[in-house]
């Protein structure tokens, strides 16, 4: 190989375009620290303008980052919204991008139950709880957080127990809940769950991180033709978010893959949809409303054949264990 | 002042964040590296002398810092790096196939060369800076920028080597 034939193989790694909120978070400081006609008031003008940018700084980092969540109807007039959080924000660099699973929400023996949980491939260790929800009566539900059932466990490796298991509760429209997965060292993740009686204000993409996916009432079609919608869940957010097709097996996607090249950049955010390729076929996610912060981003891929899934099924979740693929 | 540091922030914020996304392998982090250096300036102990230092030279020293202390704290604390270099053991044959074969080969391959080869090759590539401005940005000598370059392009040429045996069989 010569050095041109080299060079072009270089040239084959495209970085991502630059995200605007980067000039939105930056141009505006450096704004601030213009210097005005008086001389005297130049150092405290500075001063105060490197404060606020270190106060800005520094409050983004302690302030709580979501890293995304669901929003559905569990029926009786009961609508319902979970949205993951971390304590401090900076703490979503160590949680955000890890492994995991939401398995949605189906009824059960007369109750809504699911599974939610986020999955470390370093320590082998699950975080997360089962839940079930019985109607009491035309309004209310009682909520039970139980340990992570192990049989929707996708990975292998031991179940942290949840930190601060909250009794069993009665939930109606307006009840709020915090459920902690972990907490240690000074980070907290949990879930928010709140409950209303209309459907739950869903999130923009501008609220959620930069990077972040938002389905909402997402509906798959493979090849042009119809394969199902969310069933029950509105929305879908987060870093990662996942889609499971019948008789295929599991997507995961992403608009940054942190350098993870197991994923492939095998699609596009097209405005209020997904597209992405496979084999021979076209997946598109069609979506009420705008599924990233920005059009045209490149969306990647990663696939885990599963011909045991039976229905098709968004929810919020990372990648799998390293080492998991058939 | 202000237009000064606009007028740095716009000629330059673009290749930074290439330049980090190209370090760290993640464009969130990009993001926020090349914010911090932006507003690393505004600080009144901030490094930055411009009668010392092109201002060019400069951010991109300050990137690199920034890209290399990331990467170091990633090893220690969390499961990134962990997906990143298991990589090679993990992907199924399958999964390889659908990949984009090259932009993923190639940035795997730049990923596995020594930091301070990667570096240097990622300045002299990619943003195409000179290779006396590599030097003063990395504070190294000029010579030692020669043979890193030397050594990580001789190293990409092997790890492409088949990919570029593809490319020829299509044309």
């Amino acid at each position: 190989m010569n050095d041109s034939e080299l060079d072009d193989l270089l040239d084959a790694w495209k970085a991502p375009p630059v995200p605007a909120s980067l000039r939105d978070a930056v141009r505006p400081k450096l704004m601030a620290s213009a210097p005005t006609p008086r001389r005297s008031y130049r150092r405290w003008l500075l001063a105060a303008a490197v404060a606020m940018g270190a106060l800005s700084v520094g409050a983004s980092l302690v302030q709580d980052a979501h890293l995304g969540g669901e929003t559905g109807y569990w029926g009786n007039g009961v609508y319902v919204s979970r949205m993951r959080i971390v304590h401090p924000g900076l703490a979503r660099l160590k949680w955000g991008f890890r492994g995991g699973l939401s398995t949605g929400m189906q009824w059960k023996n007369g109750s809504l139950v699911g599974s939610v949980y986020l999955y470390s491939p370093i320590t082998h260790t699950h975080y997360g709880y089962s839940w079930n929800a019985r109607p009491v009566d035309a309004k209310r539900f009682l909520l039970s957080i139980e340990p992570l059932d192990p049989s929707v466990l996708k990975e292998d490796g031991a179940i942290n127990p949840l930190p601060h298991p909250p009794p069993p509760t009665i939930v109606a429209a307006g009840s709020k809940l915090d459920v902690d997965l972990a907490s240690s060292d000074g980070q907290r993740v949990y879930d928010h769950i709140e409950f209303s009686d209309k459907p739950a204000a869903l999130l923009p993409a501008t609220a959620l991180p930069n990077f972040s996916i938002v389905l909402t009432h997402p509906q798959l079609f493979v090849n042009g033709q119809s394969e199902g919608d969310s069933a029950g869940v509105a929305q879908a957010t987060g870093q990662t978010v996942r889609v499971d097709v019948p008789g295929r097996g599991e997507f995961v996607l992403t608009l940054d893959p942190h350098g993870d090249s197991r994923f492939a950049p095998d699609g596009v955010v097209d405005g209020t949809r997904i597209r992405f390729h496979f084999g021979d076929s076209e997946f598109v996610i069609e979506c009420s409303d705008p599924v990233a912060a920005k059009d045209g981003l490149p969306v990647y891929v990663y696939f885990r054949p599963d011909a045991s899934i039976q229905r098709v099924r968004f929810s919020s979740g990372g990648p799998v264990k390293a080492g998991q693929e058939q | 002042m202000s237009q000064a540091l606009l007028r740095l922030f716009e000629d330059h914020h673009e290749a930074l964040f290439r330049f980090a996304y190209r370090m760290t392998g993640s464009a969130a982090e990009a993001e926020d590296i090349v914010q911090e250096c932006f507003l690393g300036l505004l600080k009144p102990n901030s490094a930055y002398d411009v009668r010392r230092t092109p201002p060019r030279t400069y951010l991109f020293g300050a990137v690199r810092n920034q890209a290399l202390k990331r990467i170091a704290r990633r090893e220690r604390t969390t499961e990134l790096q962990d997906d990143i270099s298991d990589f090679g053991d993990t992907r199924s044959p399958e999964a390889e196939a659908q990949r984009t074969e090259l932009d993923a080969a190639v940035q795997r391959a730049i990923a596995e060369l020594p930091e301070a080869h990667r570096e240097v090759l990622l300045l002299a590539h990619y943003e195409q800076m000179p290779l006396a401005e590599i030097a003063e940005a990395l504070q190294i000598e000029i010579g030692a920028v020669k043979s890193r370059l030397q050594r990580a392009r001789a190293a990409l040429k092997e790890a492409l080597a088949p990919y570029a045996r593809k490319v020829e069989r299509r044309r």
